[in-house]
Order: structure tokens, then sequence, then C-alpha cells
């Protein structure tokens, strides 16, 4: 490796038009993402403190939170508290908040405020892995081909320099090219989206550090790519062919993974989806009332508690037909995901969803913290219902309104007191892996990367060999 | 014919050059996939349609009474969603009178509950990122191309104006990306007409040929941008570099700034504003369905029979009390419960306005970037805005009022053979009597004991099914596209002048040595 080879290397595309360019770009893009992300922040937290102050209204007003009437209602909230995860991406494809009954798990995902139906977005994810990764493409497919014309390839050949060290010269050039335009501008984006929240900490600052570690990675792969378009014969109609490799990652396979996302792994109509659940649900019904008749059908009585078996054993039924509506969802959504993969911009996506709790990853987080819940509530709730006098402690959705076969008698199919935990009810915070667990994912995930690396590191190294310098 | 010749020149010449060869290749690729992905999807959304419409009947003609009736005002997919897939929306609306607000549904669609797709691969979005960017890349050298290999300097020897020059190069580019757009373009109409020849009206026709005229001008637009930034740089390496960033400027820069940082910052607080209103006006209506309605017509406070069987809909029965109090619960709902929800419903339609109003103010904000101008033309053609939407509420809503009239005229809407009756001769005791001789028993058990056998001796009336008036889909004429569209193309049009004047005048300086 020759120093002064190197530092003159930087020095002549610090002087390029392209890069003085580029650098103004997107310092102005990062500062502005700060700008937007942190609007974008603030519109998120109004919407979570609604759903919040809603919440402890209802908890408030007491009448929710009568254990009768959680049984009939969507009564567990999961409610996403939005972070520093906003300035690197918004991940608003996804739920933004969860509701489930007491029964059976079976959550209900809302979107607060929609999502905008952009290609592009303000963010990190955009300008540090997308855009950043076509201006480096751009910065280096005339890397060879420029010095080649020049005659200084020729040149220093002549000097003994190996042909190798050219390579390794300008792949380090433009990694150091990298730095310098993105470092500075990463950490007045950083500070400013932080003065601009109010929101400071470590861990956030560490996350930020990492993702922007794993972004060379991927800044690495097209300056890989790009040298080596420009050790081709026809470099110029080659600039056609680095445009559509570049689209053909950020846009024609996201784009391309939702249609045959959907192909792959169809849904069914919303239509079909509620026939079966009918279905199975009368036919356990039907079960039932064969079985016990008047005990359980019409208005049956309650006492021996056959309708309330009944009734629950048919929502058991029902729900469980309707999980495999929730799995399709999520079946999909893996196949969308898993195309969206086949490019480097898909699978750095999903390393902030790990790096930052977001996404389809934190979903599932938030099924099993929902599902945990639930089941520690309806514990709970079984458990003061069992002290409470006045109740037949049957605990099943039409308990609330069966109520009125019993309450002239003061008695209620389940008990009428007010939840003594509601703020169970309310969830904000989602545990996820371990360090340990996510480091493990997050290297799973890189491992593609890395290798693409490797193996455009040997194909710049073999075709430079060959490469005829006259 | 000089100029014939030239232009036939530079076309072949284009032909030859291996870049533009590969440009068009892919971007004919491109539009085969893209338009087979959307014309599969059509082909769906349309058999959807035809279920939604056949459930919907079916439905109607099972109905028990007139309480019951659902009709709905379904839109039929448009096939011009196939170039453009515009504002996407449920495309049902349920109307059931006694509902709080009109709602709408998917029906038969497939749609994913968890994860919003963020599809945007349509021709329009092919036309407005990629074709931009194709013609940029075959044109940013064609003047300074030419005179890093000399020709330029060859060419000015002889008697030709540097205008007639520079024209031929306008137009040569022009009819070249003109012609590659249009072959695939035309192919596509053959095979939509093959496909879907029954469903086509003059509509389709009308929005396809002002489609054409609109990206014929946005060609137009960006041959003349990348010559004139071939004719501002001396070497094709800048203007490539130019071209790109000029590309990333109006693609990307331009409407994420608009999206994420000037419209909130303008707009967020009018449009809180205006959503908080509306769920206020929609809390008001529920409050004067749930909490004013007055005791005598409050049907939950009288004892009434429900039985929700799935082949007969739902009907409703019970005591002389029973009838008297919906007969006076219906009246309560036209003359105190519509005025609320009208309220209610203007309210979200101001929302809509809001957003409809934003969108322009984007295409007028950015008036210079001919992908956002395309963008909202290219919506009003095809009748897929969101000023559409609205529309289709507004039909919605006609014919749910259409119906609700239909019955005050015709009297069932306040008539009591808008319940099912059980036999004349069939008297079950009322509950009062039933606790007074059973004192301690339930209402469940004077339900299972008398009200059941109510089922054996139900009178069901033949229902006349009433003359609803169907949802009428909106044919666009040549007048109201126009309308929609003639100040963004005027906007196109001043663009193109003033980028041929600048172009114009750089050449007649253009150092050729």
């Amino acid at each position: 490796m020759n120093k002064d080879l190197l530092l003159k290397d930087i020095r002549i595309m610090l002087k390029d038009l392209k890069f003085q360019i580029f650098f103004v770009i997107l310092t102005v893009l990062f500062i502005l993402s700060s700008v937007s992300s942190a609007i974008n922040y603030q519109n998120k937290f109004d919407l979570y403190q609604e759903q919040v102050n809603s919440f402890q209204g209802r908890v408030k007003d007491g009448y929710y939170t009568k254990m009768i009437e959680m049984l009939s209602n969507n009564s567990i909230f999961l409610i996403n508290k939005p972070g520093s995860e906003m300035l690197f991406n918004t991940y608003d494809n996804y739920p933004d908040m969860l509701t489930n009954k007491v029964d059976f798990f079976n959550p209900y995902h809302i979107q607060l405020g929609g999502s905008k139906n952009e290609v592009f977005k303000l963010n990190w994810f955009f300008i540090l892995g997308v855009l950043t990764g076509f201006i480096m493409l751009i910065m280096s497919f005339e890397a060879m081909s420029k010095e080649k014309r020049a005659g200084t390839l020729r040149l220093l050949s002549i000097y003994g320099f190996k042909r190798q060290v050219f390579f390794w010269h300008k792949y380090i050039s433009y990694m150091i090219l990298f730095l310098i335009v993105t470092i500075p501008a990463c950490i007045l984006s950083m500070l400013l989206f932080f003065v601009l929240t109010g929101m400071w900490s470590n861990i956030a600052i560490f996350n930020y550090i990492l993702i922007y570690l794993i972004s060379t990675l991927f800044a690495s792969f097209f300056i890989l790519l790009g040298i080596f378009i420009s050790m081709s014969k026809n470099y110029r109609s080659n600039i056609v062919m680095v445009i559509f490799i570049w689209l053909l990652f950020v846009i024609i396979i996201p784009q391309s993974a939702n249609i045959f996302g959907k192909i792959i792994s169809p849904l069914k109509t919303s239509i079909e989806y509620g026939s079966d659940y009918s279905t199975q649900w009368n036919n356990e019904f039907t079960e039932w009332q064969d079985k016990y008749e008047e005990k359980v059908g019409g208005n049956g009585s309650l006492e021996d508690g056959l309708r309330a078996a009944a009734v629950y054993a048919a929502d058991e039924k029902a729900n469980s037909e309707s999980l495999k509506e929730i799995n399709d969802n999520l079946k999909q959504i893996k196949t969308i995901n898993m195309i969206a993969n086949i490019s480097p911009f898909g699978q750095l996506e999903k390393i902030g969803e790990i790096i930052f709790d977001q996404g389809f990853y934190l979903l599932n987080h938030q099924h099993k913290t929902i599902e945990r819940k639930m089941t520690e509530i309806k514990n709970l709730m079984i458990e003061q219902d069992s002290k409470d006098s006045n109740s037949l402690h049957l605990f099943y959705s039409w308990a609330n309104s069966d109520k009125y076969a019993t309450i002239d008698q003061g008695i209620y199919p389940f008990s009428n007191q007010v939840f003594e935990q509601p703020e169970l009810l309310l969830i904000t915070e989602i545990e996820t892996d371990s360090i340990l667990a996510k480091t493990l994912k997050i290297l799973l995930k890189l491992l593609p990367i890395i290798i693409l690396n490797l193996i455009f590191i040997v194909a710049n190294i073999l075709k430079i060999n060959k490469l005829d310098i006259r | 014919m000089i100029m014939q010749a030239f232009i036939k020149h530079e076309i072949l010449n284009l032909l030859k050059s291996k870049r533009v060869y590969w440009t068009i290749i892919l971007f004919m690729l491109l539009f085969a996939s893209v338009f087979t992905v959307r014309t599969i999807d059509f082909k769906k959304q349309l058999n959807q349609y035809i279920q939604d419409v056949e459930q919907t009947e079916e439905s109607l003609r099972k109905a028990a009474n007139y309480s019951y009736l659902n009709p709905r005002a379904i839109k039929q997919p448009l096939i011009f969603s196939i170039y453009n897939n515009g504002y996407t929306y449920p495309r049902v609306i349920n109307i059931q009178y006694i509902q709080y607000i009109l709602n709408t549904s998917s029906l038969n669609q497939e749609k994913n509950n968890i994860y919003t797709e963020n599809n945007m691969l349509d021709i329009s979005f092919l036309v407005s990122f990629f074709l931009s960017l194709f013609i940029l890349l075959i044109a940013y050298d064609s003047v300074n191309g030419e005179k890093e290999i000399g020709t330029l300097r060859i060419l000015m020897t002889w008697p030709i104006k540097r205008q007639s020059f520079i024209l031929k190069k306008i137009l040569g580019i022009f009819f070249f990306v003109f012609i590659a757009f249009s072959l695939p373009y035309l192919l596509s109409l053959f095979v939509i007409i093959v496909l879907f020849g029954n469903l086509l009206t003059s509509t389709f026709f009308l929005s396809f040929f002002f489609y054409w005229f609109v990206i014929a001008l946005f060609i137009f637009f960006f041959s003349l941008l990348g010559i004139y930034l071939s004719v501002l740089s001396a070497k094709p390496s800048r203007s490539l570099v130019y071209s790109l960033l000029v590309w990333i400027f109006l693609s990307i820069i331009c409407p994420v700034t608009w999206e994420y940082i000037i419209s909130p910052k303008l707009f967020n607080n009018t449009f809180t504003n205006l959503k908080n209103t509306a769920a206020v006006k929609l809390e008001d209506a529920k409050k004067v369905y749930y909490q004013k309605l007055p005791d005598e017509a409050n049907i939950n406070k009288v004892s009434h029979f429900l039985w929700n069987n799935y082949d007969l809909n739902v009907f409703v029965w019970g005591e002389q009390s029973t009838y008297d109090t919906h007969y006076r619960f219906h009246h309560y709902l036209y003359d105190k419960y519509y005025p609320a929800v009208r309220e209610a419903e203007q309210a979200r339609d101001n929302y809509i306005r809001k957003h409809i109003y934003i969108e322009n103010v984007k295409s007028l904000y950015q008036f210079f970037n001919p992908l956002v101008v395309l963008d909202n033309i290219s919506m009003k053609i095809a009748g897929n805005s969101r000023a559409d939407y609205l529309l289709f509420l507004q039909d919605g809503r006609k014919v749910r009022d259409d119906f609700v009239n239909l019955g005050v005229i015709e009297g069932w809407y306040f008539d009591y053979d808008y319940f099912a009756k059980y036999k004349k001769e069939y008297t079950p005791m009322n509950f009062e009597d039933y606790q007074n001789e059973n004192p301690g028993r339930t209402w469940f058990e004077y339900w299972t004991e008398y009200a059941k056998p109510l089922q054996d001796n139900a009178e069901l009336y033949e229902m006349k099914l009433p003359n609803i008036q169907k949802y009428q889909q909106r044919e666009l004429t040549f007048t109201e596209i126009f309308n929609r569209i003639y100040l963004f193309l005027f906007l196109m049009v001043i663009l193109i002048v003033a980028i041929w004047l600048l172009t114009w005048k750089q050449f007649l300086k253009y150092d050729i040595r």
C-alpha cells in the first residue's frame, strides 16, 4: 500500500465536482431528515398520548374496567411509544396499536394516523442506505476507466506497482470518501434530532453508531460494484446498467415483493374468513344445543354453567379459525419480506428493525407480550371473581348480555366489580430479545452482504489482473 | 425535407447506440411486466366486484322485511387503473339507514389486516420515475457528445443553422422516446380490447387518449431538459452528473421535502382541527342515537324479539307496545337523527376536501416539477383521485337518502308492516302478566316458556321489494376531464416553452470547438 498514492487519490476525489455536489446534497438531506423526523415524531407522540389519555379516561370512568364488561370488549391495549428510531425509519406499514380481549389471543391491529403512500421517506434509511448507495455507484463507476484513459494505470505499472494495489487504493479511497461525506452530516443530523425532540439516551446513540457502522458494509458493496463496472470496456453504456441495478434494488424488488408475496401467499376474502368463523362457532354451539337443548340455547339456565361452557367452547373454536386469518396475514408478510430481502436495502431495513425494536420483528414480540399479559390478566380476574359472592363465576364472553337473567336477584354471571389492577391493561413496554440473541440475528442478516462484499473483492482482483491497461 | 432527413438520421443514430438500445429494451420489459401484473390484478378485482354485486342482490331478495334491507353502492373497478392505480379506497358503501353513518367495506377483497402495503408500481409510476430518467440518460450527451468527437464542428461548417440543428436534436429524441413509449402503450390497448372489450366505455378511450397526450408533453419536456443539460456543460461526464442531480431533485428531494416537512408544517394543524370537528360531529350524531333518544321511542326499553336467521336476515316482533315504540323510533330517526348524521358527513367531507385542496397546492407549489404535475393529472384523467372518492361517497349517500325517502313516500318506513308479525289467532302472554302469575321468574324463563313458540306462529308477510335506486357509476365526459386538468396542462406548456427558450438561447452562444 502506497500512502502517497492513496492521499493523492483522495485529494483528487475531494476536488471533483461530483463529490462536492453530492456532499452538499447529502448534508442538506441529513439536516432535512432531522427536521422531518422530529415533526413526524411529534405527530406520532400526540397520537400515542391521545390513546393513553383515552385509556386513562376509561379507567377513571370505571365502567369499562368492570370485569363483566371486560369480557365483551377489547380490554387490553398495546400501544407503540414512538422513540429515537423515527430518525432511522418510520416503519409505518405496521400497526401502532393492538387490542385484545381477555379470553383468547386474537389481537386486532390498528394503524394510528395512517401511512403515507410514498416510495421514498426522508430519513436515515433512505439517505444513508438507499441514496448513498446510488451516490457511491455514480462516484465509483469511472474509477478505473478514468485512470486508464489518462494513462496513469500504465505509468504506475511501469513503476512496479502490483495491479491489486490499484484496486485496494481505489477501494480504500472511496471508503474514506464515504466516511468523509457521511460522518459529519450524520453527527449533525443526530444532534439536531435529539435537540428538536428532547430525546437523549446512550442507548439511542449506541444504536445509531451501530446502524452507521453496518451501513458502511452496504456502501462498500456499491463501491465494489462501481469499481467492477468501471473496468468494463464500454463504461459509459454501463451507466444504464448501474442505474438499473440500483433501481432494481430500491424499487423493483421491494415493489414486486408486494405483488408476488400476495400471489405466493394469498389471503381469503373478509367474507370468507367471517363465514369460516361463524360456521365454526355455529357448529360447536349446535353440538352443545343438541346435547343439552334449552339449557344451552335460547336463554338457557346459567346456574349449571352449561350455557357458559357452550359459549366458551364455541368462542374457542371460532377463535382458532380467526387465528388462521392472523397466521395467513403473517405468512403473507413473511413472504413479502423474504422477496424484499433479495435487495441489500431490504436486509438493511430488517437489521434496522432488530436494532430499533420495530416493524415485523417487533410485531412478533408484541404478539407474545399481549398473549402473556392476557393469560396473566385472565388468571387475576378469575381469582378476584372467586372472592365475589354475587358472582356465578362464569368466565365467558356473553356474561355481560346474559346478566339480565339474574340481575334482579343481585347476581351476575361474572363479577360486576372493577378490575383491581387496571394498569395491567395498558402495555407500552415490549420485551424483546436479549443483546446476545439480537447480535446473533443481526450477524445472520449481515452474512449475505458480507459474502457479496467478498465475492466482489475477488471478482475485482481477478478482473484487474486481466485488464488491458493500454 | 432536410429536417425530416435529420430527424430520421437522429433516430437511426440513437438506435445504434448501445446505451440507448439497452435503455429502451429495459423500459419495454418493465412496461410489459407492470402491465401484466396490473392486468392480472384488475381481473381479480373485477371477479371480486361481480361477487360483491351477486351477494348484495341475493341478500336483497332474501330480506324478510324492509328494516334490514341492505342495498350497497358498489364501484366497478376502473379499467384505466391498469395504467394509473390512483388513490385506493374501499369500493363498497353499505347503506343501512338505521346506522349512524354510512360505512365502507371491502367485502370480497383480499386485505392484509396487519400490514399496509405500499404498492406504487403502475404505468404512471413507470413513466414518471423510470422514463424521465431514461430520457435524461439518452439525451445527456446529445450535444456535448457530438462536440467531444468533433462532429458538431463539422456539421456547423455546413449551411445548417444552429436553430435547425438543436430542433433536430429535440425532435429526434422526442419522437424516438415517444415511439418507444407508444408501441407498448398501443399494444396494451389491443390486449385490453381483447380481454375486456365488453367493459370498455367512451370514458376509457377518452382517458386513454388524454393520457397519451399528457405523456407526450412529459416526454417533450424531459427531452428538452436533457438537451439543455447537454448544452449547459462542455463534457458529457459533467452533464451526466447534472442530469442525475436534476432527476434526484425532481423525483426524490422535492416530493419528500413536501411530504415530510412542508406539508406537515403548513397543514397539520388544519387537518387536526378538521379531523377533530368530524369526530365531534360523529359523537354528536351518536349521542342523538344513544343518549337523547326519548323513552317513548327507545326500542331497548320494550320487550321485542330478534331472530338472527342467516337465511331470512333479522326480523322484529313483539307486543303492541313494541310496534308503537318502533314506529316512534323511526320517526325520531327521520326527524332528529338524520340531520345530525348529515352534519357529521359534511364534516368528514370537509376533511377530505382539504386533502384534495392540498394535492392541488402540492402541484402548484411544485409547478416546475413535471413528475408531480403528471401524477396529479393522471389521477384526474383516470377518475381515481381523492375527489372521485368524495363523489363516490356523496353518490352512496344519495342512494341512502332516496332509499329512506322512498320508504316515507311508499309508507313502509313508518308502517306497522315494517315488522314481521305473529298470526292473529296467537296471543302470547306479555311479560308483566307472566311475572304477576309467576313471581320471581326471570325474563329468560318467560322467553323460554311463552315467547319461543312465536317462531312457529310467525306470519311472514310477502315483502314487495321496493324499487331502490341503484348506484350509477359516473362516466367522465371530455369537458369534465378537460376542466379537471386544463390548469395543470397550461403549467406544463409554460414549462416547456421556458425550457425551450433557455435551450435555444444557450445553444446560440454555445462554443462548438
